[in-house]
């Protein structure tokens, strides 16, 4: 039963070939790029910050690729648009139902690593909270438009995947220090910039939405 | 006067300069020489990635091609200088750190930028079949790109590495490496602008190859 369970879900994720690349190559670098941390600690609750993101990244990666996978099959936002939703609508609409998602999946999983870890005992502080909602919305809102682009168009989700990837990062290590600095004083320096991050993508992503929309539909 | 000629006079005078005015570093000796190229070009690829970035909000504005070439042919300019940077640093790195490469933070977030970039022009190579989803969905991504080179910056300034910066730095330089440093990158400008020139000229003429084999 278990097996047969792991197999199942291993081939509903990796359903072929370029997303097992795509996933492959991408683990590869945040790992790497994780691993580095610029951190000098060698334990295992200094990699708590690492895992979590890890995971909150294939997560939300499979939530966004498979909604707009089913989205473009069935053409749903170019009929969303043609019905008269305006494309700012359709923007928030998607922000506000994948960042509610992220940040449940997001609850699980912290408790889920406090409980493999054993870090701290398991509150969800205001400033865990900030920190996580920020990060969150940066990713979600980069997520939607650039997985627009497989929803509107007919680009393979693997290159777009590594694009948004790329682009990830100084979010993804912003990320990081904020939630490595949770408990420590210099946590609002880690913080300034992430939530200065959340405003910038979310705004500019709304404005891109708009621009892609309009020619793509 | 021919504008190939006059940027290689320039890139002449300018390692003239380099190699014959600047003086020699007590320290670090001849290798500190690079320094003038590396600091120059990471400048000129900053200038190349906002050119494009700009171009590419004028072109979602106006939709016109002329923009997304600029952008394309900036981002493609500004890269190769990126690429310098990237291979500059660790022949400066070596003699001075003992090492080519440290995963330091400007270095780190340097090479993240190039692969940034790097998956932009892998991007752009598959988006030929349809050039009008192309331009739009190439200029939101260079605009997108372009927002992490300050948060790269940004970056930088938090985790403290060993990497030297001599420009912010007031007493970093005496006058006479400065005034190496500023016509560097003045000629590594010219440079940039004649190549960037050149392959605005050269995508212009893709397109209209590419116009007249559909009117036949």
């Amino acid at each position: 039963m278990i097996f047969n369970l792991t197999v199942f879900i291993f081939n509903w994720f990796f359903r072929n070939k370029t997303r097992l690349l795509a996933v492959g190559f991408q683990s590869f670098l945040l790992l790497f790029f994780m691993a580095l941390g610029f951190s000098q600690v060698p334990n295992i609750q200094s990699y708590f910050p690492s895992i979590f993101l890890i995971c909150t990244f294939f997560m939300g990666q499979f939530l966004l690729v498979e909604t707009h996978y089913k989205f473009s099959e069935e053409k749903t936002l170019q009929s969303l648009l043609l019905s008269g939703v305006s494309p700012n609508t359709l923007f928030i609409s998607l922000l506000l139902t994948f960042t509610v998602w992220m940040l449940f999946i997001e609850c699980i999983l912290w408790v889920l690593m406090h409980t493999f870890f054993q870090v701290n005992p398991i509150i969800l502080t205001p400033s865990l909270l900030v920190v996580l909602i920020s990060g969150t919305i940066s990713y979600v809102s980069l997520g939607i438009l650039f997985y627009g682009f497989c929803a509107f168009s007919k680009i393979d989700a693997m290159f777009v995947m590594i694009l948004f990837f790329t682009l990830q990062i100084p979010l993804f290590l912003f990320f990081y220090q904020a939630l490595e600095t949770l408990q420590h004083a210099e946590m609002t320096l880690r913080l300034l910039p992430l939530i200065g991050m959340n405003l910038l993508f979310v705004f500019s992503s709304l404005l891109l939405y708009e621009f892609m929309t309009e020619d793509l539909t | 006067m021919k504008p190939w000629f006059f940027i290689s006079l320039a890139l002449g005078i300018a390692f003239s300069i380099i190699f014959f005015y600047a003086p020699m570093e007590k320290t670090q000796g001849i290798v500190q020489k690079i320094f003038y190229i590396h600091v120059s070009s990471a400048l000129t690829m900053y200038v190349g990635f906002f050119i494009a970035f700009i171009a590419s909000i004028i072109h979602l504005y106006k939709r016109e091609s002329r923009y997304y070439w600029m952008s394309k042919s900036a981002i493609e300019v500004g890269y190769v200088f990126c690429c310098i940077v990237l291979l500059t640093g660790p022949v400066w790195a070596k003699p001075i750190w003992g090492a080519y490469w440290t995963w330091e933070p400007r270095l780190t977030t340097t090479f993240i930028l190039w692969l940034i970039y790097t998956s932009y022009l892998l991007f752009q190579s598959y988006l030929k079949e349809n050039q009008k989803k192309a331009e739009v969905i190439s200029s939101i991504i260079a605009v997108v790109a372009f927002f992490d080179v300050p948060l790269i910056h940004l970056s930088v300034k938090l985790w403290r590495g060993v990497h030297p910066t001599v420009l912010r730095n007031k007493e970093g330089l005496p006058p006479s490496m400065s005034l190496t440093l500023v016509i560097t990158f003045f000629v590594m400008i010219g440079l940039f602008a004649y190549l960037l020139r050149q392959r605005f000229f050269l995508e212009k003429l893709e397109q209209q190859i590419l116009q007249l084999k559909e009117n036949q």
